[in-house]
């Protein structure tokens, strides 16, 4: 089953409710994460991707954690991402902000606001749009809560 | 590694990220290609022992159909294509590999040799050898060391899975330049010495043909070996810098444990934006399915730039989607520029040996490029397919479902690695940072698939690490364990095994270096007492396989019969001459056997 998410907003791209707004609001369809096909691995709540005699590679349905809400959030941009209609910043801007620091546990995926702010300003100082992104949210991402945690953690 | 790793039940003996190669155990291995095909046999296991020991032929041995395709492309005669019976004199004892005894294919001293046994081969199986072995000294040897350093045990060794797959970021471009490179140089070294052999051996009235084939025979074999990383290169889910290197120990990691899990870890990824068909249809819950898994499966945006041309590619497994497999334009492109680069390569081996197999008569049209260069190794996977290759394809009871590769997807993963009690779940920080390393991978090349679907800066490794492996691009270098560059030394075991089964092929370094101790002893030997029968035959054989090479039909240098110079005499002036008489014998080879053993 497709979610379709309509990502709210039309507030955002047009500050002024006198005038059209200068940007369709942007729609984003986010496929859910497609684990049915994959068969269930004995004895585990995981399921499998792949195996090899050297490793494999499974799934864990439930995992939910910082990495899969930065996922959540990036992917919700990426999805939205239509160049030359919709930018990067466009879509960030247009994802829900994160109104706790445990966005993992927040209902619907989210992108904090203080990402926002240092993509925001990542663009205005003239850095590249994707450069930026992969900057911000993956490279140096103290903006998203819990995910320098996770990647120090001993 | 430890013995416990063995292979997965789920794991075909075809699981390899390449065009297919094959492996059959054949009741009758002996028998020519075409019989073979026609036969239904077991597959292989995948331990190395077994692989060494078969015939490379069956119904997915692509690269050995790609090597032939190419050959007839090249003009070469189809004799070069006859199965080979290439006699290893070896010895009877067993090689004791990972707590079992096989009978050993190493090669021998020839004085100390007491079996014989034979490895049937065509030029064309040796195109497969990357996936089976490490090197043609590996395969040489029977698969019965571990080349790889940091990988133990000869069967785990040699298993695709456990450890060829994870350093094969060799068959990936551009990586695959530099050893089809390597390969091409041995190969025409290789020729030119058969060329330097067939000069001193022209007027010799064709009594030395055979080691003129032999020779040559060797040269086409070396370039079979370089010709896979050629044909990779030209396999659409082989056209990126998949991260990596060809050894263990340029991968990050504490020990040498942790850097083969990170290479496990990236050959698990990498498989999957190469297409996973052959490993993803052997899940038992797909085997009804037609996994048709990007990059390697026909898709629309499954395509590369080549030179400045945009074109159509597939890869493993769809082998027969292509000319002259079949008839379809949409994958001249594909098939042009690699036949004329292969057919290139192979005609350049075949005429700088001497086409001792026949003349040369290549197809009208083929285009000559020189296969080592940009023109063989450029082409790249835009970052459409790159973005399509970052998903799990399938067809469900005629349904098309796309199993995205997404950022989400990939957070969820749990990667595990082989231990001595299974596979367990690697740290929990090597998880995050491969769930993390993963993540902003597929993130960048989906976001470049959007902006620029025709470039090909994710396959050019533009987009950075994975677990801190880099795109194999930035990894130089030959590994130790190739093939050593010409000249083999004498002292080079490894080059020995290669010297001692092409013996003929390099028939001139064993006249100057065997001398009459030498051939002494190779007698002695066939007189020792303490043999067994068989052992006595097999030390007569190899007697007289190199007496014969130094006799003179006479009793003296000044009395012998100038007309049947030996080999050796040809070849090296001066090397050790054996002097045998017998009257009314005139023909050497049987008055070697009887000096030999009398």
């Amino acid at each position: 089953m497709l979610l379709a998410l309509l990502l709210a907003g039309c507030d955002l791209f047009n500050p002024d409710p006198t005038k059209p707004p200068t940007n369709p609001p942007p729609v984003a369809t986010v496929p859910d994460v497609e684990l049915k096909w994959l068969p269930a691995l004995p004895d585990s709540s995981l399921k499998l991707l792949e195996d090899l005699s050297g490793g494999r590679l499974a799934v864990d349905p439930d995992a939910n954690d910082a990495l899969t809400a930065l996922a959540a959030c990036t992917d919700r941009v990426v999805y939205c991402y239509r160049p030359g209609s919709l930018d990067l910043r466009t879509c960030l801007e247009a994802a829900p902000s994160c109104a706790t620091d445990t966005p993992w546990t927040e209902p619907e995926a989210c992108c904090p606001a203080a990402c926002k702010t240092a993509y925001a300003a990542a663009i205005t100082a003239g850095e590249p749009a994707n450069r930026a992104f992969e900057r911000v949210f993956y490279l140096e991402p103290d903006c998203f809560p819990g995910v320098r945690a996770l990647l120090e953690a001993p | 590694m430890r013995r416990a790793l063995v292979l997965a039940a789920l794991v075909s003996s075809s699981a390899a990220y390449a065009w297919e190669s094959a492996c059959s155990a054949y009741a009758n291995p002996a028998q020519e290609t075409s019989m073979l095909k026609g036969t239904d046999a077991p597959a292989c296991q995948p331990s190395g022992l077994d692989t060494a020991r078969q015939r490379w032929v069956g119904r997915f041995d692509e690269h050995r159909q790609l090597f032939e395709a190419t050959r007839v492309l090249a003009g070469l005669p189809a004799d070069v294509s006859s199965t080979t019976a290439l006699p290893v004199f070896t010895t009877s004892e067993g090689a004791a590999v990972d707590g079992g005894v096989v009978a050993t294919l190493i090669p021998s001293a020839f004085d100390a040799a007491t079996r014989v046994r034979y490895r049937q081969v065509t030029a064309g199986e040796l195109s497969q050898l990357p996936d089976y072995s490490y090197a043609l000294w590996d395969w040489a040897s029977g698969h019965e060391t571990c080349p790889l350093a940091g990988a133990s045990e000869a069967t785990d060794c040699h298993d695709f899975a456990a450890h060829m797959g994870p350093v094969n970021s060799n068959h990936f471009v551009p990586q695959s330049q530099a050893f089809y490179a390597h390969y091409h140089a041995l190969a025409l070294g290789r020729a030119a010495e058969c060329a330097s052999m067939k000069a001193k051996v022209a007027g010799s009235g064709g009594r030395f043909a055979a080691f003129l084939r032999a020779c040559e025979w060797e040269a086409l074999a070396l370039e079979a070996v370089g010709q896979h990383y050629l044909q990779d290169a030209w396999s659409m889910g082989h056209m990126w810098q998949r991260w990596g290197a060809p050894s263990l120990s340029a991968f990050p990691g504490a020990d040498a444990e942790a850097q083969r899990d990170r290479a496990v870890l990236v050959a698990l990824v990498s498989g999957l934006f190469h297409g996973a068909r052959s490993v993803l249809q052997a899940l038992p819950a797909w085997t009804g399915y037609d996994v048709n898994d990007a990059m390697c499966a026909p898709w629309a945006d499954g395509r590369f730039m080549a030179s400045g041309t945009l074109a159509q590619g597939v890869g493993d497994n769809y082998l027969q989607l292509i000319p002259p497999f079949s008839v379809n334009a949409l994958y001249d492109t594909q098939s042009q520029i690699f036949f004329s680069c292969a057919a290139s390569g192979v005609l350049e081996v075949y005429r700088a040996a001497g086409e001792n197999h026949g003349a040369a008569t290549p197809q009208a049209g083929l285009v000559s490029i020189d296969p080592t260069s940009a023109r063989c190794f450029g082409q790249r996977a835009t970052n459409a397919a790159m973005a399509r290759g970052a998903a799990v394809d399938l067809r469900v009871a005629g349904a098309q479902v796309s199993i995205p590769l997404d950022a989400r997807f990939v957070a969820k993963l749990v990667p595990q690695v082989a231990k001595s009690q299974g596979k367990v779940s690697v740290s929990e920080r090597v998880r995050t940072e491969f769930r993390h390393s993963l993540s902003r991978f597929v993130t960048m090349a989906r976001i470049r698939a959007k902006e620029e679907p025709l470039s090909t800066d994710v396959a050019d490794g533009r987009w950075g690490d994975l677990l801190g492996v880099k795109p194999n691009g930035q990894y130089t270098g030959l590994p130790a364990y190739l093939d050593p560059p010409l000249p083999w030394a004498a002292t080079d075991a490894n080059a020995l095994h290669l010297r001692r089964l092409f013996h003929r092929a390099h028939a001139a370094e064993w006249c100057a270096s065997m001398d009459d101790a030498a051939l002494r002893s190779l007698k002695l030997h066939a007189a020792d007492a303490a043999l067994d029968a068989e052992a006595r035959g097999v030390a007569c054989t190899v007697c007289a396989e190199f007496a014969v090479r130094h006799l003179r039909v006479g009793t003296s240098v000044s009395d012998y019969d100038a007309t049947q110079e030996p080999l050796c005499a040809v070849l090296v002036p001066g090397s050790a001459a054996l002097y045998q008489a017998q009257p009314g014998v005139t023909d050497p080879f049987a008055l070697a056997s009887r000096w030999c053993c009398p």
